[in-house]
């Protein structure tokens, strides 16, 4: 039993052993999967394969666990995730845990800040804010709080925190939640709106304007200063109570609705402008209104200025009437000044004065002659039938009259409630605005003008200004038109007159101008003086050198021309005129003792005399005067004519003595101006042609005939050129008026159209008293200058090469004997060459001295007696050998005597090789040059003649220039002189030489030389 | 040897060249008349040719013209040795296809410098 005991307790121990081993294994198992559960890790294998109550306990414990977790995990999850930051505080409120945006704002680990309290993250005065915060809110209510917390680093962030408490099971506030806005932005944008806001104020507040914002009820929200000035404290009230004075919203004025109205009901803009009546004045307010619309774009508030425009209104109303009475001032003046009735212009003016006025009517009522009574002549707006019961008032009755009477305006704004008007006949027509003035001409009042309105009219002052000028206006030049009349009669009458003087005058005239006669004109003059004054006696008498008067036309009188009538220191008249300048007149001779008269004269009786001087440039050296046996008045305008006569007289006087001279001199000076080479062309000083020669008519292309009397710019074309000439003619006597000479160079277009350059000399032509009196041009054609110029430069060329060809020889040939290249027997050839060639330049040198020598006159001819055939036949072998070679046949003939010739031999050998050599030179081989020479009476005639080729037609005319070589010049060698030379010698013995020569065909020369008598002749007469 | 052709109407100058340019050992061959020019530079074919401007008849810038215009003669240089020493009469000469312009009076020894010169460069050309 004991062992059975012992069995079974060792089967009990064993079963309990066993057993005790799997629960101290579950037990173990489960502490495992606790641990396990420590670190987190809620997965199946924490239990393992245990099966049992308590393992399955532990695994549904574990189960919900691991679900618990898992939210809890993704709550934290979510957490972390968040964009705004988020912290988690406890009921002190110290930090338990935030997310990384909390870090991520401010800066803090979590190392850093849990289990800090968030004041620590806030300076004193956010601080408060935030306790007081929560103090007014408890802590088991949802808050927010804008403060500016620290972050790390110091900056203030402003954030917004919200705050939701985290409660447990029983409603107790464990935790709460913070969830943090970054605010810095609205902030800023909060700080400038209020900033704004702020402006906005001070904006408004300036303005002088009155500024309102109202709501829909028309109470005023806000507003400026101005608007508190003017009506008090004003939000809450409505505006019109306020500045309208009225119950209700305004119906507008003048038909105008309220601005502010408009924008509430069209949601736009919308202004007008009132006109108040405040304390009787006017004031205009200009109303804007604008609309402030909600987000809904509903019109909640309405934005209302007022400004006060009066005076700008005012000013604007006064310019505009100003201009009104302009205008009508302006019209009125302008009727006044086009018409010439006086009618018209009373009219016209009382029109534009209703008008003006905007009365109704109005009327004129003009004085009589007699200025007793006034007479309606013109009426408007009122009818005939009134008219007719006051057309006439009497100086001093009623309301006209009186006007008339003391000449001052009268005005009344209502006839009926005025006293002065009590008895007036105006009244009963209706009338009750009434003016009345005065037409004021330049000594009294001509008319009255009365303006009405059948209505009240208040006048201004203005107006009653306007009415007094218009009164004025109309009567000045009522009055002017009188005397316009007046005048009318008068200037036809001095017209006429006048017409007939300026007949006689530019008969006169006309006359004087065709006569180039002194005397004939002095007649003539005295005829229209007498004729015209109606003159028994009228002379033309001169001063003479000794002062003494002399008698230079009288016609009609028995006085002849050059009579000796007053002496000098006797007081004619005449005389008086002369000294003094001035038109002496004598109305009654017999009683006027001052002057004297001559014989001749006084035996006239003559009741009446005149003398006037007669001027010469600035002297009076004559006089003109008449003589009427009857009593005549002169007036001013006779005196002015007889002056003018005098003057025209003068004109024509001198006008014919210089034509005197000029016929005088013209005879004599003809033939010398025609012979003349120069183009000479006389101007007087006005331009105008006096005379042309022959030559200015070539030159210029002009006719010299129809030229005469023309002026000298119009002889001329309108080319360019013609005009520049023309214009420098003008430069040029611009510069001889004034006495002086001068030269200058031009180009003027001749006849032929070619243009020819010429030297321009313009000289002054002057009178016997010094003065100018005439412009000579001078033109010289030029162009052989210039030619002469070209023959130089082309000498120069030919000179040039005559020079070149020896020297050649001279120094090439120097120059290899030098450097020993040349043989003996070649040397002496060499230097024969430079010899001859030597010699070739110095006979063209001394060519060139001859014909300067005998140009210049310095060459004399050597006369002696000669046999000129000898001469011709040793010139003649001269040449032979050249001839021969180039296949020139040589022939002479003589006729006559040829021995005892006088002349100089050497020079006229010369002459004859110069001839020769251009003969051969300008032949071909097979031509023939023939001299003949024939003893004629007196001389010598020597003719050469060759069949070469001839000269051109354009050299012909250069022949004997000097180094002119021709068209040739190219092909042959020559110096250009030689024919000049001929000339020279030909010239020198008085001779004369002929050329005539065609191209192609051949030359002839023919030369004439004078015998010399023994009586030799200095060559240079 | 180059044969050079010399035209110039004057025998002194045609002999001083001649001279000069055989002791150079150049071939000479002279021509007085300005007329037969040309056709003396057919005959002889020289390399070169001297030419004188101002000659009776035919004038040496025609013969020059002559010269250029003969598509058998045109490739021969030519030196214009003149009296003409205006700058016009230069231009008209070079233009007419003169290689060298010379102006008399001249020194030979640089006339002959120019010959070879010519020579030279016209030997280096086909």
């Amino acid at each position: 039993m004991i062992a059975l005991g012992l069995v079974v307790s060792l089967l009990a121990s064993i079963a309990c052993l066993f057993a005790f081993r799997r629960l101290s294994r579950s037990v173990q198992e489960i502490r495992n999967g606790i641990e396990r559960l420590k670190r987190g890790d809620f997965g199946p294998q924490a239990i393992g394969a245990q099966s049992g109550p308590l393992a399955d306990e532990f695994r549904q414990l574990t189960e919900s666990l691991r679900e618990r977790f898992t939210a809890l995990d993704w709550k934290a999850r979510y957490l972390e995730s968040m964009p705004d930051p988020v912290l988690v505080l406890d009921y002190d409120n110290l930090i338990m845990d935030f997310n990384p945006a909390f870090t991520a704002l401010l800066g803090y680990s979590k190392e850093d800040m849990v289990g800090y309290s968030i004041f620590d993250l806030m300076d004193e005065e956010n601080g408060k804010v935030m306790s007081r915060n929560l103090l007014a809110n408890g802590h088991g209510k949802l808050t927010s709080h804008e403060v500016s917390l620290i972050a790390r680093g110091g900056k203030a962030v402003p954030v917004l925190i919200s705050c939701a408490p985290v409660t447990d099971r029983e409603g107790e506030v464990v935790a709460k939640v913070g969830v943090l806005k970054e605010f810095s932005k609205e902030v800023s944008l909060r700080k400038s709106l209020r900033e704004l806001g702020e402006n906005r104020r001070v904006i408004m507040d300036s303005m002088p304007d009155i500024l309102l914002v109202l709501n829909r009820e028309y109470e005023i929200v806000l507003a400026n200063r101005t608007a508190c000035e003017t009506g008090g404290e004003l939000a809450g009230k409505r505006c019109y109570e306020v500045f309208h004075d009225r119950e209700s919203v305004c119906p507008g004025t003048d038909g105008q609705d309220c601005p502010v109205q408009e924008v509430f009901r069209q949601g736009k803009p919308s202004g007008a402008v009132h006109l108040y009546h405040e304390q009787g004045r006017r004031k205009y307010v200009q109303i804007s209104a604008y609309p402030i619309k909600d987000e809904d774009g509903l019109v909640r508030n309405a934005v209302c200025i007022m400004r006060d425009i009066t005076a700008g209104k005012t000013y604007e109303d006064e310019i505009a009437r100003r201009n009104k009475e302009l205008a009508t001032l302006l019209s009125i003046s302008r009727k006044v000044n086009n018409s010439l009735k006086g009618e018209d212009i009373f009219n016209s003016a009382l029109e534009s004065l209703i008008e003006l006025t905007g009365m109704q009517g109005g009327a004129i009522f003009p004085l009589d002659e007699l200025g007793r009574e006034l007479a309606c002549n013109y009426h408007r707006g009122l009818s005939d039938d009134y008219i007719k019961g006051m057309a006439k008032f009497r100086v001093g009755e009623d309301i006209p009259g009186r006007v008339a009477q003391n000449g001052e305006i009268f005005t009344s704004a209502d006839l009926t409630e005025d006293s002065r008007a009590r008895r007036s006949l105006f009244i009963h027509t209706g009338i009750r605005g009434c003016a009345s003035f005065p037409i004021k001409g330049k000594e009294k009042t001509i008319g009255v003008f009365c303006l009405f309105s059948f209505g009240r009219h208040e006048f201004t002052p203005d107006e009653e200004r306007i009415f007094m000028s218009v009164g004025e206006i109309t009567g000045i030049a009522f009055d002017n038109i009188k005397l316009y009349e007046k005048m009318k009669l008068l200037y036809q009458q001095h017209k006429w007159r006048k017409t007939e003087e300026q007949k006689k005058l530019l008969e006169l005239a006309s006359v004087l101008s065709t006569k180039l006669d002194v005397r004939e004109m002095l007649d003539t003059a005295i005829l229209t003086v007498k004729q015209f004054f109606r003159a028994d006696f009228a002379c033309f008498l001169e001063m003479d050198n000794g002062g003494n008067l002399v008698v230079r036309s009288a016609p009609g009188s028995g006085l002849p021309e050059g009579a000796l009538i007053y002496e000098k220191g006797d007081n004619s008249i005449e005389a008086a005129a002369i000294r003094t300048k001035r038109p002496v007149i004598v109305e009654d001779i017999q009683s006027q003792y001052g002057y004297a008269f001559a014989r001749d004269i006084a035996r006239g009786q003559y009741k009446v005399a005149c003398a006037i001087p007669v001027y010469s440039g600035n002297r009076a050296l004559s006089a003109l005067s008449f003589y009427c046996s009857y009593f005549k008045r002169l007036r001013d305008e006779d005196i002015f004519f007889f002056q003018t006569m005098a003057n025209i007289l003068d004109v024509a006087l001198e006008r014919a003595q210089l034509y005197d001279k000029f016929i005088i001199g013209k005879g004599m000076s003809e033939t010398i101006l025609e012979s003349i080479e120069d183009g000479i062309i006389t101007v007087d000083t006005q331009g105008r042609v006096l005379a042309a020669n022959r030559a200015a008519g070539a030159l210029a292309g002009i006719d010299p005939v129809s030229a005469l009397g023309r002026y000298f710019s119009e002889l001329f074309g309108d080319s360019e050129e013609d005009l520049k000439f023309s214009y420098l003619l003008s430069k040029i006597m611009e510069e001889v008026l004034q006495g002086n000479h001068m030269e200058r160079e031009a180009a003027i277009t001749g006849r032929s159209g070619r243009k020819v350059p010429i030297l321009l000399n313009g000289y002054p032509a002057r009178d016997q008293k010094g003065s100018v009196a005439a412009v000579i041009f001078a033109l010289r054609d030029i162009s052989r200058h210039e030619e002469a110029d070209s023959i130089k430069s082309e000498f120069l060329r030919s000179a040039s090469h005559e020079f070149r060809t020896p020297l050649s020889a001279i120094v090439g040939m120097t120059e290899m004997i030098l450097d020993r290249e040349v043989s003996r027997e070649k040397e002496r050839v060499y230097l024969e060459t430079i010899y001859t060639e030597g010699k070739r330049l110095s006979e063209i040198v001394s060519c060139l001295l001859d014909l300067d020598a005998i140009e210049s006159g310095k060459e004399v001819l050597r006369l002696g007696e000669t046999s000129l055939d000898s001469l011709i036949s040793e010139v003649l072998a001269e040449f032979a050998p050249a001839a021969g070679r180039k296949g020139v046949d040589l022939s002479v003939s003589m006729e006559g005597d040829m021995r005892g010739f006088k002349a100089d031999a050497e020079k006229l050998k010369q002459m004859l090789r110069n001839l020769m050599q251009n003969s051969l030179t300008y032949s071909d081989p097979g031509s023939r040059i023939e001299i003949t020479g024939e003893r004629v009476e007196g001389g010598l005639e020597l003719v050469l003649r060759d069949t070469g080729w001839g000269i051109p037609e354009d050299d012909l005319k250069h022949l004997g220039q000097k180094f002119y070589r021709g068209r040739y010049a190219q092909k042959t060698k020559g110096k250009g002189l030689g024919l000049a030379l001929v000339k020279e010698i030909v010239k020198l013995h008085r001779g004369a030489i002929g050329i005539d020569s065609h191209e192609g065909k051949g030359t002839t020369i023919k030369i004439e030389i004078p015998e010399k008598g023994t009586d030799e002749q200095d060559p240079s007469d | 040897m180059s044969k050079i052709l010399l035209i110039d109407d004057e025998p002194f100058i045609l002999m001083m060249i001649e001279d000069k340019l055989k002791r150079a050992g150049l071939a000479v061959v002279t021509q007085r008349e300005s007329v037969t020019a040309v056709e003396r530079a057919r005959r002889e074919r020289p390399d070169l040719i001297i030419l004188d401007w101002m000659m009776p008849e035919v004038s040496g810038l025609e013969v020059c013209k002559a010269l250029k215009s003969d598509p058998e003669l045109s490739h021969i240089p030519i030196i214009m040795l003149t009296a003409k020493s205006q700058e016009d009469e230069e231009k008209l000469g070079i233009s007419c296809g003169v290689e060298r312009y010379m102006i008399k009076p001249f020194s030979p020894k640089i006339l002959l410098e120019y010959v070879l010169e010519v020579l030279e460069k016209y030997k280096r050309k086909p």
